[in-house]
C-alpha cells in the first residue's frame, strides 16, 4: 500500500492515474542512490576542506620562514624537516623511539585500565566497597600524574620501572572515575528484571551492570589513552635515554628545532591514531548501543 | 479437587508498609493492613489513582520490596526476595540492550543453567509465539516500542515463573499497540493459565483482562473494594461494546469517584 502512496506522490500533477509513471521500485533505488550521492558529497566536502586548512597551514609556515629576518635554526623551512624526517626513519632514530614510547605506553595503560575497570565497578556497584575505596581514590584524584614523578624516581630509580608506573597512574586516574560512573547509571529497570528472572547476584553484576556501564567504559579508555600519551611524553622529557620525549629533549640540547618538529609531529600523529583505533573499537563494541551510530 | 486450589498462590496477610524518605518529616504509610488472596491462574488487575500503593504491593510480590510488617507468601511459602518464580514486566522498556532478541528471551532459562540446545528451543518457541519470528538476531534497538514489549512479555514467558507480576506494562505504549498487546497478552494468558497480578490505571484494560479487579484507596494506600468479573471467555474486543462492561467500568469509575471524596 505505502508504494502505491509514494509512486502518485512522484507523478506530475494533473490526471496523474493516467500518466505511465516510473515502478516504484526503480523510485526507491532512486531514492537509495540519492541518499548515497549526497553523503557522499558530505565525506568529500569534509575531507577537501580538512585538506585545505593544512595546506593554508603549511603555507603560512613557509611564508614565514621565506621573511628576510627569520632565523632558520629556530625555524626551519619545510624541506629541512622533511629531510630530518627521512634521516631519523633511516638511521633508525626515529623509529626506536617510538618503539620505546609505544611500549612504555602499551604496559602502562593496559595495567592501568585494568584496574581501573576492575576497582572502578568494584567500588561503583557494591555500595560498602564503595566507602572503603572511595576517600582513597578521591586523594588521590586532585594530584596529576606527573607530579608523582619525584617520590617514584626516589622509589624505583630512573629505570623503566618509573616510567610504567608513572603512565599506569596516569591511566587509571583518568579511567576509574568514569567507570564508577558507569555502574552508578545502571538503569534500576534491568537490574530487577534479571532479579526477577533468577539472576544471582553476580550474574547481575557480570551480565547487567557490566554490559550497561560499557559506554562510561569505552569513555574512561578513551581518555586515558590521551592522558597515558601525554604523561608518557611529558615523563621521558624529565627521565630517559630513549623515546619520543627523550628526542624532544635531545633536538633542543643540540639545537635541532626540525628534529623536535618531527618528534612532536609523530607524537600527534600516534595519539591520533590510538584514539582513532580506540573509537572504532568502541563503536563496534557498542554496535547494540541506540546511542552510537 | 481441593488440593491445589486451597493454597492460593498468592496471598498477602496484614501487610503494612512504611516510606521512610530521608527528607520527610514523618515516615509515610504506603499500605495499610493489605490482606489479599490470589487464586491460581486467576488474571487480578490492581487498580486506583496514583499513590494509592499498588505498584508498591506488586513489588512486594515480587520480593523487591520487603514490607515493613506482615507476611506475603507464593503458595504458601514466605517470599523471601526476587528470584525467577515471581517473574515481572515493567512499565519501563526492560528488554536489555545490549542483548539480541534471541539472548533476551533466553536469559531465565541461561541463567537456572538450562543446557543451551533446550534454551535456544525454548526461545525460539516463545518468540514465534509473539510474533517477532525473523527478529531473533535483532538488536532492541532495531524494533519499536510495541516489540520491545513483546520481546519482554516472550522473556518472562519462557523464564516460566509461578507468577506474572505487570506493573502498568502497556501504560508507555501508544493507544492502538496498547490494544494490540492486551488482545496478545489475553491469548497468552488463556493458553497457559498462569497466574496473574496486573497493575494498571486504565479501567477498560483492567476490565477487559482481569476476573478480579481489585480498587484501591490511595493515603494511607489500602483496599478499598474487590469486584468479580462475569464476562465470559474467550473475550474479544467487541465484549468492550456489551452493556455488561460498560456497566462495569462505570461501576468502577463511581467507586474510584466516592474514594476522592472520602
Amino acid at each position: 500500500m505505502p508504494r502505491v502512496v509514494k509512486a502518485q506522490a512522484y507523478q506530475p500533477a494533473g490526471n496523474a492515474q493516467n500518466l505511465p509513471g516510473p515502478s516504484s521500485r526503480s523510485l526507491e533505488a532512486l531514492a537509495l542512490q540519492q541518499a548515497r550521492r549526497s553523503a557522499l558529497q558530505r565525506r568529500r566536502q569534509q575531507m577537501s576542506l580538512g585538506l585545505l586548512s593544512v595546506l593554508i597551514v603549511i603555507t603560512a609556515y613557509t611564508v614565514l620562514t621565506q621573511l628576510p629576518k627569520s632565523n632558520p635554526a629556530l625555524l626551519p623551512p619545510p624541506p629541512t624537516i622533511v629531510n630530518a624526517f627521512i634521516k631519523g626513519i633511516q638511521d633508525g632514530t626515529l623509529l626506536s623511539a617510538t618503539v620505546a614510547s609505544l611500549g612504555r605506553v602499551a604496559i602502562g595503560y593496559m595495567a592501568g585500565c585494568t584496574i581501573a575497570i576492575v576497582i572502578g565497578s568494584l567500588r561503583g556497584w557494591f555500595t560498602t566497597i564503595g566507602y572503603l575505596l572511595d576517600p582513597i581514590i578521591d586523594a588521590l584524584r586532585p594530584v596529576p600524574a606527573l607530579a608523582y614523578i619525584p617520590l617514584v624516581i626516589l622509589w624505583f630509580g630512573i629505570g623503566e620501572t618509573a616510567r610504567v608506573l608513572v603512565i599506569g597512574l596516569a591511566s587509571f586516574l583518568s579511567c576509574v572515575v568514569s567507570v564508577t560512573a558507569g555502574m552508578k547509571e545502571v538503569p534500576t529497570v534491568y537490574v530487577e528484571a534479571a532479579r526477577t528472572l533468577g539472576a544471582t547476584e553476580r550474574r547481575v553484576f557480570l551480565t547487567v551492570a557490566v554490559p550497561s556501564s560499557l559506554p562510561y567504559i569505552f569513555a574512561g579508555l578513551r581518555v586515558a589513552i590521551g592522558a597515558a600519551w601525554g604523561t608518557l611524553v611529558a615523563a621521558e622529557l624529565i627521565a630517559a635515554q630513549n623515546g619520543l620525549g627523550y628526542l624532544l629533549q635531545a633536538g633542543q640540547e643540540f639545537f635541532h628545532s626540525e628534529t623536535v618538529i618531527v618528534a612532536l609531529f609523530v607524537i600527534g600523529v600516534i595519539g591520533y591514531l590510538m584514539d582513532a583505533a580506540l573509537k572504532a573499537l568502541q563503536t563496534w563494541a557498542l554496535r547494540w548501543s541506540p546511542r552510537s551510530g | 479437587m481441593s488440593e491445589p486450589t486451597a493454597v492460593p498462590a498468592l496471598s498477602a496477610k496484614q501487610i503494612w508498609h512504611y516510606f521512610a524518605p530521608v527528607h520527610a518529616r514523618r515516615p509515610f504509610l504506603a499500605l495499610e493492613n493489605i490482606n489479599l488472596d490470589v487464586a491460581r491462574g486467576s488474571f487480578v488487575s490492581l487498580v486506583g489513582p496514583s499513590g494509592c500503593g499498588k505498584s508498591t504491593l506488586l513489588r512486594v510480590f515480587a520480593g523487591l520490596v520487603r514490607p515493613t510488617s506482615g507476611r506475603v507468601e507464593l503458595g504458601g511459602q514466605p517470599i523471601d526476595g526476587p528470584d525467577e518464580r515471581k517473574g515481572m514486566v515493567f512499565q519501563e522498556d526492560a528488554v536489555f540492550p545490549w542483548l539480541s532478541i534471541v539472548k533476551n528471551v533466553e536469559y531465565g532459562p541461561r541463567a537456572r543453567g538450562v543446557a543451551r540446545a533446550e534454551r535456544r528451543k525454548l526461545a525460539q518457541q516463545w518468540i514465534d509465539m509473539v510474533g517477532l519470528a525473523g527478529f531473533e538476531n535483532a538488536y532492541p534497538r532495531e524494533l519499536s516500542g510495541g516489540m520491545r514489549k513483546r520481546v519482554d512479555l516472550a522473556r518472562v514467558y519462557a523464564s516460566d515463573p509461578e507468577i506474572l507480576l505487570m506493573d502498568e506494562p502497556f501504560g508507555a505504549l501508544d493507544a492502538l499497540t496498547r490494544l494490540k498487546l492486551q488482545q496478545e497478552l489475553l491469548l497468552l494468558w488463556e493458553r497457559t493459565r498462569k497466574t496473574v497480578v496486573f497493575v494498571t490505571h486504565d479501567l477498560e484494560e483492567a476490565g477487559y483482562l482481569s476476573d478480579t479487579v481489585v480498587v484501591m484507596a490511595a493515603r494511607p494506600g489500602r483496599i478499598a473494594s474487590i469486584h468479580h468479573v462475569d464476562i465470559p471467555r474467550p473475550r474479544s474486543f467487541d465484549i468492550r461494546m456489551t452493556p455488561q462492561f460498560t456497566a462495569l467500568t462505570r461501576h468502577l469509575w463511581n467507586e474510584i469517584e466516592s474514594l476522592d471524596e472520602g
